[in-house]
């Protein structure tokens, strides 16, 4: 008994170690973006490398909201959020609806549907681009927030997701259900979807991060200033003959806030989880 | 739980619907300008944005400020797809792929109050619409928004820490740039922490505006098409050229890639003693970087004892009416209007080559030029006067891509500089035929 | 240890019920299964697939965005396959897509096993750690970074410290596409952690409980149990990889530019250079339908080879 006790705590020390080690590398980067922002600007290129500012310079932030009347952020934030929000429910719905249909049913073209579904994320976004755009303004989406949140509501990537974590849901259940006389949205709804509900949560923070990170579909799409999102508001920083770093990673800094708190939330579920479920040593 | 995210869809939806795109008061007239955003020059551009509205209460501008390195690329998209775009900024690199599309239409002289294009030209310094590539197939198109010149920089406090004396020892020719940043060039530990002399790493835009001058100077005309496609035929010139250049990483060693990419910063922050990429607007710029003015001193670009007499590159942005607007005269006023500050420009060193304005009045005024930018009279001016000017062409890109790539090869694969004029060679000619 | 099957029983039953209802109930599950994916197909056909097909017919022409479009044939495709600077950014993107799926797939199914170990206490606070680079803008990474690989910058100097002596990250053609590998997947491994974790939520505990039962330790529960229950998530996370490695060129483009000397310019950043930077629009698509035929030959071969899910792939 008393072997097996010290066994395990080396085992804990060895991996606090490498978990205390991975988290500071994985962090730094992320720390350095910080206290540069609050640097000077001549100060966040300085050699020999310095750490802590010399000079703090908390006016970084405060410049990001008055210094540039014509960044409006406090616009573009909530424009990132109501952008974000409304596609991540959009591709909540067609994800789990057609990962569902993928998954459950045998029909013919199945396989070559779905092939087809996936194959739309085998084309970088640069060569649609384009043809996107022209597509959108003949439609009268330009420069709004339909035209924004629906294209980017599309991501196969969801679709076979859904699809991959529907295959794990016992088809025995939905048997059953169906012999009890249920219809199947509601199998759908209420057998398929709180099942499969890490996937979808999952989902959320995936599609969440990618679309609130997005900037060439708003770039291109976006011409109204006041319709711009966050990622557009950050490019704005790097001007052609200096670049204001310091306010630059401030924004960046603000702007990764809400998905850090969306992630925790989230993941609280994940760990949750993970102690119910997960491998014992 | 479920009946809150229906909730919140639907708001989000009917937002979307609500707020629609962005807001159109249908009796005001709305003009579209997409121009480049700097931190410097933005509440200029923006007063004039004012000046313009409070003049023309019915009219609403819409000034697009875009990161530089997107600003063409939204124009192309926008006039592609027929969209929303009355007047832009070009830079005379990019100008003739638009003006040779037909995407601008000419000077109105109605919109600036004269009766013949002559008298708008004439209220710009001689020479400058087409420095600036304004001007196609004989006419004229854009008016002028930035004409300036790199010259050499160089830190003169470096200098005298290295025993060299500022007023005589600053160097004329490419060998004595290649000994002063052998002087000044600084390792410690066996990397080098400043440059002697350092251009942008990254991006060969800048690379290929050096290598304009010094190609010139040895005889090669770099300035139009016809003559580029020429000079690939002087392998041994083009040789020369590419090898005063690389040597200074390879040969010299002045120049580590590795130490910083932005030449510009580089030199503001102490990493490099010498630049060539600033123009007078640069004495703005370095404001904000940690190097102080008082040690700082701009120069003439070094020559060959034995070639031409050609100053660093010149290069212009224009302003222009897109085939697109609503209404080209009132857009011509706009454009007006947005170029007639030069007086506020130049206290940044920022230089707009307007001699009158509209109503009559001073342009540029050159007493304040001298007094905004130190060394005007001595440097400035004199190498404006002997630029090499950056080639406008609808291949600008590939030619500078091409000549890129041959830098690149020397300085970061090592290949040999006869070798890379030979890459250089096909890949112009296949450009340009 | 594999998924217990279906009882015979379940089946026979299934079978009466079926052959009761008689055929109508096939074809009404068909429909309802045509009816969950119409949404996606109606919506992807209009905004994704349409705009495909017109990048795609753009590969048989030259454009420049601003004038005609001239037919060319398949003179794109001609020149393509003779274009030193296209095939090796092939190349280049084999490389990158190669190393980063492997060391992307290691990491995070391994990151994802150690946070599920009880052994470790605020599995919560480590895993948002490692999840934390996915969530920043690109711009931001990009910045920070390149000064970390300057030659004074952070990695340099630790990796000069360390060994002696630190390659020139940015500068030197060799050790760029590594540098731009390490950065990848820095940003990204967590992305694919939660996915594997999200796999390894759904295994019953009940069969660990059992394997446990049976005498299998760590390593043996890892192998017969975790392994083979996770093969949808592996074949999505695989797949996934693959796909988004090759199409991702953000990396690239704010802290390399494609440089030095090309070393780094993968397809999907050539794709862009082509259309954005020379205008050759054509000749760009005619790329994306090399870039996309790639993708979908692997992709086919990855699904079929790892046949998914209960009623086959």
């Amino acid at each position: 008994m008393a072997s097996y006790r010290t066994r395990e705590q080396v085992q804990r020390y060895i991996l606090y170690a490498i978990v205390i080690v991975l988290g500071l590398l994985f962090v730094f980067p992320f720390f350095w973006m910080v206290i540069s922002s609050v640097k000077l600007n001549k100060d966040v290129l300085a050699i020999p490398v310095r750490f802590l500012p010399p000079e703090w310079n908390w006016m970084s932030y405060v410049n990001v909201f008055t210094k540039f009347p014509d960044f409006n952020f406090p616009r573009y934030i909530l424009n990132s959020f109501i952008v974000t929000t409304a596609a991540v429910l959009l591709c909540l719905f067609f994800s789990a609806t057609a990962g569902y249909g993928f998954a459950k049913y045998r029909f013919k073209g199945n396989g070559v549907l779905f092939m087809i579904v996936l194959a739309t994320i085998m084309i970088s976004f640069e060569a649609i681009v384009v043809p996107l755009f022209i597509l959108v303004r003949r439609l009268g989406m330009s420069n709004s927030y339909a035209g924004l949140i629906i294209p980017m509501s599309l991501t196969a990537f969801g679709v076979f997701l859904m699809r991959q974590f529907f295959y794990a849901l016992p088809d025995d259940f939905v048997e059953s259900a169906r012999i009890d006389g249920a219809s199947e949205p509601m199998i759908f709804l209420r057998i398929g979807v709180p099942m499969a509900k890490t996937a979808l949560l999952a989902l959320v923070i995936f599609h969440a991060q990618w679309v609130w990170n997005m900037l060439l579909w708003p770039l291109i799409l976006i011409s109204s200033p006041n319709m711009r999102v966050l990622p557009q508001g950050i490019a704005l920083f790097k001007g052609g003959y200096n670049t204001p770093y310091p306010e630059q990673l401030a924004v960046s800094v603000i702007a990764c806030l809400p998905l850090l708190v969306l992630y925790l939330f989230m993941s609280k579920s994940f760990v949750q989880g993970i102690t119910m479920t997960g491998l014992k040593g | 739980m479920k009946k809150l995210l229906l909730v919140v869809v639907v708001l989000a939806l009917l937002a979307s619907f609500a707020w629609g795109g962005g807001q159109k008061e249908a009796a005001k007239k709305t003009i579209v300008h997409f121009h480049w955003t700097e931190t410097l020059y933005d509440p200029i551009n923006n007063a004039a944005k004012a000046k313009f509205e409070a003049a023309n209460p019915n009219v609403e501008i819409q000034l697009l400020l875009l990161p530089d390195g997107e600003r063409d690329d939204k124009i192309r998209v926008a006039l592609a797809a027929n969209g929303e775009i009355d007047s832009f900024a070009l830079n005379n690199g990019e100008s003739a792929e638009f003006l040779g599309a037909g995407q601008m239409v000419p000077i109105d002289p109605k919109g600036f109050g004269k009766a013949s294009v002559q008298q708008v030209v004439d209220m710009w310094t001689p020479g400058a619409i087409e420095t600036c590539g304004g001007v196609w197939d004989g006419q004229y198109y854009g008016i002028p928004f930035e004409l300036s010149n790199y010259v050499a920089w160089i830190n003169i406090a470096f200098m005298r820490e290295a025993g060299l004396n500022p007023a005589t020892d600053k160097p004329k020719t490419w060998d004595q740039f290649a000994q002063v940043g052998q002087k000044l060039v600084k390792r410690e530990g066996g990397i080098t922490v400043r440059n002697g002399f350092m251009c942008n790493s990254k991006e060969g835009i800048f690379n290929y505006l050096l290598m304009i001058p010094i190609m010139e100077q040895l005889g090669l005309d770099w300035g139009n098409e016809k003559g580029f496609l020429a000079s690939m035929d002087k392998a041994d010139v083009l040789a020369r050229g590419l090898r005063t250049y690389t040597d200074f990483v390879v040969k010299h060693k002045i120049w580590d890639p590795a130490l910083a990419d932005n030449d510009r910063e580089g030199f503001g922050n102490g990493k490099s003693a010498m630049f060539l990429t600033g123009g007078s607007w640069y004495w703005g710029v370095l404001d904000t970087y940690s190097v102080p003015r008082k040690d700082v001193e701009p120069f003439a670009y070094p020559r060959f004892p034995d070639g031409k007499d050609i100053g660093g590159p010149g290069y212009g942005y224009c302003v222009y009416v897109s085939r697109l607007a609503k209404d080209p005269l009132l857009t011509w006023q706009w454009l007006d209007t947005l170029a007639s500050q030069p007086n506020e420009f130049i206290k940044h060193g920022y230089h707009q080559p307007r001699v009158k304005l509209s109503d009559g009045s001073q342009g540029l005024d050159p007493k304040l030029a001298v007094d905004s930018i130190p060394y005007y009279n001595e440097v400035f001016k004199g190498e404006l006067a002997k630029t090499a000017v950056w080639m406008s062409s609808t291949k600008a890109k590939q030619v500078e891509d091409g000549v890129w790539a041959a830098v690149s090869r020397v300085i970061y694969e090592g290949v040999s500089v006869e070798e890379s004029v030979k890459g250089l060679q096909s890949d112009i000619r296949s450009a340009l035929q | 240890m594999r998924r217990p099957r279906r009882e015979p029983g379940t089946l026979l039953f299934q079978g009466i019920v079926r052959l009761q209802r008689g055929s109508y109930s096939i074809s009404r599950l068909q429909r309802w299964g045509y009816l969950f994916i119409l949404p996606t197909l109606v919506f992807f056909s209009v905004f994704l697939i349409y705009p495909i097909v017109s990048a795609f017919q753009l590969s048989f022409f030259e454009w420049n965005l601003l004038g005609p479009k001239l037919f060319v044939g398949v003179n794109n495709f001609v020149k393509m396959v003779s274009d030193a600077r296209a095939i090796n950014s092939y190349v280049r993107t084999l490389h990158f897509s190669g190393l980063s799926v492997a060391a992307i797939n290691v990491l995070a199914f391994t990151f994802a096993l150690m946070f599920g170990s009880r052994l470790i206490k605020g599995k919560n606070l480590w895993q948002s750690l490692i999840f934390l680079p996915v969530v920043l803008s690109i711009v931001a990474v990009g910045v920070v970074w390149e000064f970390m690989y300057q030659s004074t910058g952070l990695i340099s100097v630790t990796v000069r410290s360390l060994f002696g002596s630190s390659p020139a990250w940015l500068t030197d053609t060799r050790a760029a596409p590594y540098a731009m590998i390490i950065t990848y997947v820095w940003k990204v491994v967590g992305y694919y952690m939660v996915i594997y974790i999200a796999g390894i939520l759904d295994i019953p505990s009940s069969f660990y409980e059992a394997a446990r039962i049976d005498g299998a330790g760590f390593w043996g529960q890892l192998f017969y149990i975790t392994i083979p229950s996770l093969k949808n998530t592996i074949v999505l996370a695989v797949v996934s990889s693959v796909i988004f490695t090759f199409g991702q060129f953000s990396i690239q483009y704010v802290i390399t530019k494609g440089g030095p000397s090309r070393s780094t310019e993968i397809l999907a950043l050539l794709i862009y250079r082509q259309a954005f930077d020379f205008g050759r629009f054509g000749y760009s698509a005619a790329i994306s339908v090399l870039f996309f035929m790639t993708l979908l030959v692997f992709s086919v071969i990855q699904l079929r080879l790892f046949r998914s899910g209960t009623i086959g792939g």
